[in-house]
């Protein structure tokens, strides 16, 4: 794929070389660089052999996202406004997080400091290498997106409007690009490097729950007729949103029905890109690397607030309330800290919180039951239980980090029983990401559902407790931020993970009988109860020799 | 002098964080001949490595005037940058190469033939002790390593200045010896070698000279011989601690052992 990506250059040689760029050198980075990246998501196989291509793996993916999105432009009246401007945006928003989130490697990679400036390469050179390998990865994202769509067009409209639509694809993908790079620079004047790569990683988490709503909205926003017909008209508003001027300009060009307002869109859709591209080129390209040199020349006073104190009086409470022993206080405290600091474990946690909302929001949309009448289900359940979501990728993600090395500490500290910190450093991810999620979903619980599900709730938080309890136990006891996430790893204990995932199913399905042949929970409750209290003391209780130690 | 090969008058580099502004390094001038091995020593923050970094064309926003290889490094950063190698502190690399794959980007960007660097890497390698990890990558490599594969690549295009900042951090006993013969070897064939380290024992021994920097000053320019004379010391870490004015390290020790013992 790497080698593929770097003939296509080949006819451009001349040129790329006319515009002072010494093609070999060219070559040699951006080769290089394509290699690494290819490389970046296949974890620690350190053999050449056992190598994938996750490149064309990353294509095919986008490829079947554009594909399912292509049922949209077969929906009736109003289909295809509605279809591209659903694409149109769509495309828009995976460029914009692709570059924010992938790229950061390309902007922030100070290894080219050591490794490429003291050698002979000029900076027009390095600076085409970073466009190009920005721009390979952009087409790679719009034209896998689009690879369905353009085949469903030629079909459907023919070839001049599939042109049409590629040109727009290609259109809205230079305006993406030149309002990241106005994101980005107005980040870099605002706020420091550490900030910015926390607001990485947030949009990474933020493109995770793009993709699981994405996926499951789709295919209902389908269904909705109505909506679909509201796309006939046009709108002034419409002018503010940049999807739109390509989607009204090509379905306008398609109908024949053509205004002064839809050549307002016409303009603006062909404009604002070729404005945005030559501003790109010429004026802030230029800053940008200004501005990205003053952010890797050492720390800014806003980086070193980075060791802010969390709120520690509240941390104070929380801990002393929910630990057994001063071991396990300290723990807690400690992970706390790192669970709110460590981007590893952010970006493998935070999407998690994303996808309960999603999961609830999932339950309702298919539902043929009224807001009005949704006091009479038992559809609180799925409010109920949807939150262990939370639980099952805590008890996955707490092993690993990207400082995972520091976890020699454990291995030195004079702890009868390790159990007290990894039950500290559990019980500090709970509180800190399951709780919040599990108390905001249940309020809205009760709005809906009354007080009389309070006794479900805490019957079901203790059920939650007892099984999350009954997962740590079966899962091989490793210290918290203690690990290498790779792909061999995480395989292992996905099927356990799973497993217990489904036992949730079960203990909600159990409740749902209670519930349906009126046993009082208050009686099955002190079994719960009973059980979490045993459950936590040995997981507390593990011992040295049942520790996984990776070093 | 004419016939240096790295010159450098009234160097300053400061260093901006918001309204205030820090200078790192003071009005530095120095000229180096070829063939020479330089000890370039200070303590933590005496802007050692903002000096390796300005004359290896990484910091470009600097004041004064910097020669290499007879080379303007402001005018002709490129013909600079030709002929010189530069082996930085951390293990920097990118890892997710082997190191076969890294010495070949290396020198290909040197505009070395792509046999010839296959070669040279392969036995430049064998000789490091690599051979049978040259296509392994890196990311699974320990410290020291790295570090010989971030050597070879600063010297595979056979420069004539080799700027090492901390090059031994993380090398075995073994490895130490291997550089530190190799880099006497280079000198002798002419090749000038600018070593900023802060172990002195490795300095003492294979610098024909020793500039000394402290706060961003240079204070002390010449030959261990020269350097010592006519003080009571009986090495250049004694001879450090002497020019830095920090003498007060048992008193220091002191205080510490007391915080910890109360």
């Amino acid at each position: 794929m790497v080698k593929f990506i770097l003939t296509l250059f080949r006819p451009f040689r001349k040129l790329i070389e006319w515009a002072g760029v010494n093609y070999q050198q060219f070559e040699v980075i951006l080769g290089a660089k394509l290699t690494m990246d290819n490389r970046k998501m296949l974890g620690n196989t350190s053999q050449k052999k056992t190598l994938r291509n996750s490149m064309i793996t990353q294509s095919i993916i986008y490829i079947g996202i554009g594909g399912y999105m292509t049922g949209l432009l077969y929906r009736g009246d109003g289909a295809l406004f509605f279809f591209t401007t659903l694409f149109f945006s769509f495309v828009m928003i995976m460029v914009i997080m692709g570059l924010i989130s992938e790229f950061n490697t390309i902007l922030f990679d100070t290894r080219d400091n050591s490794i490429l400036l003291p050698r002979p390469v000029t900076p027009r050179t390095l600076l085409f290498v970073r466009v190009m390998h920005i721009m390979v990865y952009l087409m790679l994202i719009s034209l896998s997106l689009s690879l369905i769509p353009l085949i469903a067009f030629t079909i459907t409209y023919g070839v001049l409007p599939m042109l049409l639509f590629l040109g727009d694809v290609i259109l809205i993908t230079l305006f993406s690009v030149f309002l990241t790079n106005m994101i980005y620079l107005l980040l870099m004047k605002i706020t420091s490097g550490e900030k910015i790569k926390d607001i990485i990683v947030y949009s990474q988490i933020l493109l995770a729950i793009v993709f699981m709503g994405a996926y499951q909205l789709l295919p209902r926003l389908g269904q909705n007729q109505e909506l679909i017909k509201s796309f006939n008209a046009l709108h002034n508003w419409m002018y503010l949103v940049p999807p739109f001027w390509m989607s009204a300009s090509i379905t306008s060009i398609l109908s024949g029905a053509f205004s002064m307002q839809t050549l307002g869109f016409l303009i603006l859709s062909v404009g604002m890109p070729l404005l945005g591209l030559w501003l790109v080129t010429s004026v802030l390209a230029k800053n940008f690397d200004q501005n990205l040199s003053t952010l890797d020349q050492g720390d800014t006073k806003s980086d070193k607030k980075k060791g802010k104190a969390e709120n520690s009086s509240l941390l104070d409470f929380l801990s002393s309330i929910c630990s057994y022993s001063y071991e396990e206080r300290i723990s807690f405290q400690t992970i706390w800290r790192i669970a709110n600091r460590d981007r590893t474990f952010k970006k493998g946690v935070y999407p998690a919180l994303g996808y309960v909302f999603i999961i609830i929001l999932m339950a309702f949309v298919n539902s043929d039951t009224s807001l009005a009448n949704i006091a009479t289900t038992k559809k609180y359940l799925i409010m109920i239980y949807a939150p262990t979501f939370v639980v099952y990728i805590l008890a996955f993600s707490i092993r690993f980090s990207e400082n995972f090395k520091a976890s020699w500490i454990y291995q030195t500290i004079p702890v009868q029983r390790p159990g007290h910190i990894i039950s500290g450093a559990f019980k500090a991810v709970f509180v800190q990401l399951f709780l919040p999620v599990f108390i905001v979903v249940n309020i809205v619980t009760v709005y809906f559902w009354g007080y009389t599900v309070l006794l479900d709730i805490f019957f079901g938080f203790c059920s939650i407790l007892m099984m999350s309890y009954a997962m740590l136990l079966m899962q091989s006891p490793v210290f918290p931020f203690s690990d290498e996430r790779s792909t061999e790893q995480s395989g292992q204990n996905v099927l356990k993970n799973l497993l217990m995932f489904f036992a949730i199913g079960i203990i909600g399905g159990i409740h749902y009988l209670l519930i349906l042949y009126n046993v009082n929970l208050l009686f099955i409750l002190p079994f719960i109860v009973i059980v979490v209290v045993l459950l936590s003391r040995v997981y507390r209780l593990t011992p040295w020799r049942k520790m996984t130690n990776n070093f | 002098m004419s016939n240096s090969i790295i010159t450098i008058n009234n160097l300053s580099k400061s260093y901006r964080n918001g309204a205030t502004e820090k200078k790192v390094l003071h009005n530095i001038s120095l000229s180096v001949l070829p063939g020479q091995i330089i000890g370039y020593i200070g303590p933590n923050g005496a802007g050692k490595s903002t000096t390796v970094k300005i004359l290896s064309g990484i910091i470009s926003d600097f004041e004064g005037e910097a020669q290499v290889a007879g080379y303007d490094i402001r005018r002709e950063p490129l013909k600079v940058k030709e002929h010189i190698g530069y082996i930085p502190e951390n293990a920097s690399l990118y890892e997710t190469l082997t190191p076969m794959e890294f010495l070949l980007f290396v020198g290909q960007l040197h505009g070395l033939d792509v046999g010839k660097i296959e070669d040279k890497a392969f036995k430049l390698l064998e000789l490091f002790e690599l051979k049978k990890t040259a296509h392994d990558r890196m990311n699974t490599f320990s410290k020291g390593m790295k570090q010989k594969v971030l050597i070879i690549s600063g010297i595979i295009h056979n420069p004539d200045v080799i700027f090492m900042d901390e090059p031994l951090d993380g090398l075995d006993a073994n490895a130490v010896i291997v550089v530190k013969e190799i880099l006497m070897q280079l000198a002798r064939e002419g090749k000038t070698i600018f070593y900023s380290s802060h172990i002195m024992d490795v300095v003492e021994k294979i610098s024909d000279r020793i500039i000394l920097i402290n706060q961003g000053k240079v204070i002390a320019d010449g030959s261990y011989e020269e350097l010592s004379q006519g003080r009571e010391v009986k090495s250049l870490e004694q001879l450090f601690t002497f020019l830095t004015g920090k003498s007060d390290h048992s008193q220091r020790a002191g205080e510490i052992i007391d915080i910890l013992e109360n």
